[in-house]
């Protein structure tokens, strides 16, 4: 009985922040920067006891460095765009397609599958106490090809429902990578 | 040895592509006519047998020097007798070794396709002959040239050749008084009934029974770079009829795509070169209007026209080079020529217009830009950056003057006109709900964002000149923005200048300004009033402008998307002000109502129609729908 509560907590802690990022569009049909601040909150507000540092910093950091991944992706975008057009007419990118795939909504699905997630990861790992590990290499690897294989079905990320799987995806990946330990411990067979 | 086919995906025949057959051969009895992949695949035979050529080019070639041979299957000459017993397809090598000229591949059958003599055919002439005596679709003479021709299997090794000659004229058949050529010139036939005059086309095989022709050995089955070849000959002159059997039919087939990219270059960037020379290849039709059109010793106007030319079909890939050619001298002769029928028709006075469009900045204007320093100049027209080119005009009727002074007496126009003046940065400022972006915005499934703009002066003295009598050189900045953080991204604000001013109206131009980078538009704007034909006041607003749309937003959206957005919200702009206008109006106890507004625009669609078309083009541009 004691092992199905804590299975429910574990499920719960992870699925729980994911369910809310999800209401969050569904209740707020507001711009996406705002969501940004709501990633921010509600990352570090579902694992605070992971911290590295004192809740107040911890919540803080979490915001500026949800916008900081928001903003230097489409830095980098935009950057790459520049440099890109130094040596060929953009326009002339969606010339170029594999199965309607053009390569200018490729040059688009960078920040939002690539850019964004590794920063994000890379952030959050000098603010919560994740652990280096092939595990955490694996969940990483997987969410960024979860988005990449969004991207190109849906591409031009359109809609909402775009901002709405790239949170959910990323948060579940977070989640899955803190509580590792746990996951791991409930999965492995026990010695009798 | 391979031997490689190029492209069969074209299936547009020549007759489509340039209206009606207009080549026939009809001294000889022979048919002579382009034809493409489509009409070559439908003869399972020939296809059989190149495809036997593709697979097993040692069966027929022999070990030889040459290693490679690529055959152009995407267009062929087709000859074929009248009644329809012989017929000849001639087809291009692309691989052709140096000093060797031009090689054809001719299949030839006598039995209604059943069965092809294949030929390797040399024409052992310079580039520069072949690109000036080889002009598609115009007679050339032959006489005394020496051939070489090569057969390749063994239908054409035992065939015993004579020389025969094909008479060629590109009238249709008598039809020689009315004759033209594709581009529309009169047909030489027409010009004189001599013998002479219907020009004399070669053929390819050669012996000394043909009328003119002279003997060669017959070896069998060599192939260029060694020694013996098999037939050399000279073609003849005159002659006609069906060819007896043991002669084939002929004429040379040059696709000089190597040198036309020569000709259009030079090229700065390889890749580039490549690029247009792998887009020739594919397109063959293309590549012999290009050699029409080119000629002899093209201009560099011509040669420009090309390159242009070039980059249009890339994208179009049906548009005709006749009507560009048209569709160029129009414009030339006329820069309004596009425009032009449909602003009258919607009652627009093109000279209003075409003074805006000429309209410079005065000097004065350009010494304060200049004092400003670096950062800030003027934005012509030409700075435009997009397609398409816009002229509108947006007018409110007032029917009743108001009393803006509130001296109980309906003001005067003179005192209208200073009102709205004053009032201009007020009442051209606004906002509108729900814009619809033609661009897509990441994350926003409708595409819509609020948007609104305002007008202020740069300084308080501009706010002071901008209203005064002498407005000249007042600058007025555009601030845009829109709700949203991505929507934000794409405004662009703007600065303009005040460059003419009289009693009934003042004219802008577009500058750059280091505080607001280039104006989203580039051109002349005019504000005033004028006495309609109603006999009433008629605030207008009126323009010449091309959008100069932000490079940078490109990176994410492709210009055409821009330029509709950039042009939808000049049309917001100015239907606010005339909403704004007629508020004005009737709040201050007046009367009036908007007119509708009256934009012309080439659509990109308008000149695809212009470009690919059969109906004339003078039809197409006073279709204003």
């Amino acid at each position: 009985m004691g092992s199905i509560k804590k299975l429910l907590l574990l499920v719960g802690r992870i699925i729980s922040p994911i369910l809310i990022c999800i209401l969050s569009f569904i209740f707020f049909q507001i711009d996406i920067v705002y969501h940004v601040l709501f990633f921010g909150l509600i990352i570090i507000l579902f694992n605070l006891n992971r911290t590295k540092y004192s809740h107040i910093i911890s919540v803080i950091f979490s915001v500026c460095l949800s916008y900081l991944a928001f903003f230097i992706s489409i830095g980098v975008y935009f950057g790459i765009g520049y440099l890109l057009m130094q040596f060929i007419d953009l326009d002339k990118l969606e010339e170029f397609s594999i199965y309607g795939y053009d390569m200018k909504s490729v040059h688009l699905l960078l920040p939002f599958a690539v850019y964004s997630p590794v920063l994000m990861f890379l952030f959050y790992k000098t603010l919560l106490k994740i652990n280096k590990n092939d595990y955490s290499k694996i969940v990483m690897c997987s969410s960024i090809v979860s988005l990449i294989i969004y991207g190109l079905v849906r591409k031009g990320f359109e809609d909402e429902y775009a901002a709405a799987f790239w949170q959910s995806i990323m948060v579940l990946a977070l989640q899955l990578i803190i509580y590792q330990k746990e996951l791991i411990a409930l999965f492995k067979p026990k010695n009798r | 040895m391979i031997l490689s086919l190029t492209g069969c995906e074209k299936d547009d025949s020549f007759k489509e592509q340039a209206g009606d057959p207009q080549v026939n051969a009809i001294e000889s009895g022979f048919n002579i006519e382009y034809v493409e992949s489509s009409a070559i695949s439908k003869n399972a035979n020939l296809a059989k047998q190149l495809s036997k050529l593709l697979t097993t080019p040692e069966n027929l070639m022999g070990k030889g020097e040459r290693t490679e041979l690529t055959l152009h299957t995407q267009i062929a000459k087709y000859i074929s007798s009248e009644d329809g017993s012989y017929q000849s397809y001639t087809f291009h090598v692309s691989n052709t070794p140096d000093g060797v000229g031009l090689e054809n591949i001719l299949y030839a059958s006598s039995d209604g396709g059943k069965s092809y003599r294949i030929y390797l055919l040399e024409y052992p002439y310079t580039e520069e002959k072949m690109m000036n005596s080889f002009l598609p679709f115009k007679p050339l003479d032959f006489k005394g040239e020496d051939i070489t021709y090569y057969p390749l299997n063994e239908e054409s090794k035992t065939a015993s050749i004579d020389c025969t000659v094909l008479v060629q004229t590109y009238c249709q058949k008598d039809n020689h008084e009315d004759g033209f050529y594709p581009n529309g010139e009169t047909c030489p036939a027409h010009q004189s009934t001599s013998v002479l005059e219907c020009h004399v086309q070669f053929w390819g095989g050669m012996s000394s029974s043909g009328p003119g022709g002279s003997i060669g050995g017959n070896n069998g089955g060599s192939w260029p770079g060694h020694p013996n070849p098999s037939h050399t000959g000279s073609s003849g002159t005159g002659g006609a009829g069906n060819p007896s059997p043991g002669t084939e039919a002929t004429s040379p087939l040059y696709l000089p795509m190597k040198s036309i990219v020569r000709k259009l270059g030079p090229y700065e960037d390889e890749a580039e070169r490549d690029h247009i020379k792998e887009y020739l290849n594919d397109n063959p039709l293309l590549v012999l209007l290009i050699h029409m059109f080119l000629g002899n010793n093209p201009t560099s106007e011509q040669e420009a026209l090309i390159r242009d030319f070039l980059d249009i079909h890339k994208v179009m890939p049906n548009a005709k080079l006749d009507r560009f050619v048209e569709l160029n001298d129009i414009i030339q002769q006329n820069p309004w020529g596009l425009i032009q029928e449909c602003a009258q028709q919607n009652g627009m006075d093109t000279q209003d217009y075409l003074d805006l469009y000429n309209h410079t900045i005065p000097q004065a204007c350009q010494d304060r830009l200049d004092n400003f320093g670096a950062g800030y100049s003027n934005q012509p027209i030409s700075d435009g950056n997009v397609p398409l080119a816009n002229i509108d005009y947006y007018g409110v009727e007032i029917t009743t003057y108001p009393d803006f002074d509130n001296d109980g007496n309906l003001d005067t126009e003179s005192e209208i006109y200073q009102a709205f003046r004053e009032n201009f940065t007020d009442l051209a400022s606004g906002e509108e709900d729900d814009f619809q972006f033609t661009c897509d915005i990441p994350f926003n499934s409708t595409n819509t964002g609020d948007i609104n703009w305002e007008f202020e002066p740069l300084t308080v003295q501009d706010g002071t000149d901008f209203i005064s009598s002498n407005p000249i050189s007042s600058i007025l900045l555009i601030e845009a923005d829109a709700s949203g953080f991505l929507p934000t991204i794409a405004t662009d604000d703007g600065a303009i200048m005040v460059s003419g001013f009289t009693n009934n109206d003042w004219t802008i131009s577009t500058i750059t300004t280091p505080e607001n980078g280039s104006q989203p538009f580039s051109g002349n704007r005019q504000w005033g009033w004028i006495i309609n034909q109603n006999g009433n006041l008629e605030f207008f607003t009126r323009a010449v402008d091309v959008a100069s749309i932000s490079t940078l937003l490109n990176i994410g959206a492709s210009t055409e998307c821009q330029q509709e957005t950039y042009y939808d919200i000049a049309e917001a702009t100015w239907q606010n002000l005339q909403q704004e206008i007629a508020n004005w109006v009737n709040n201050n106890g007046g009367q009036a109502t908007i007119n509708t507004s009256e934009t012309v625009r080439v659509k990109k669609e308008k000149i695809e129609e212009v470009l690919t078309d059969n109906e004339s083009i003078d039809q197409i541009l006073s279709n204003c729908n």
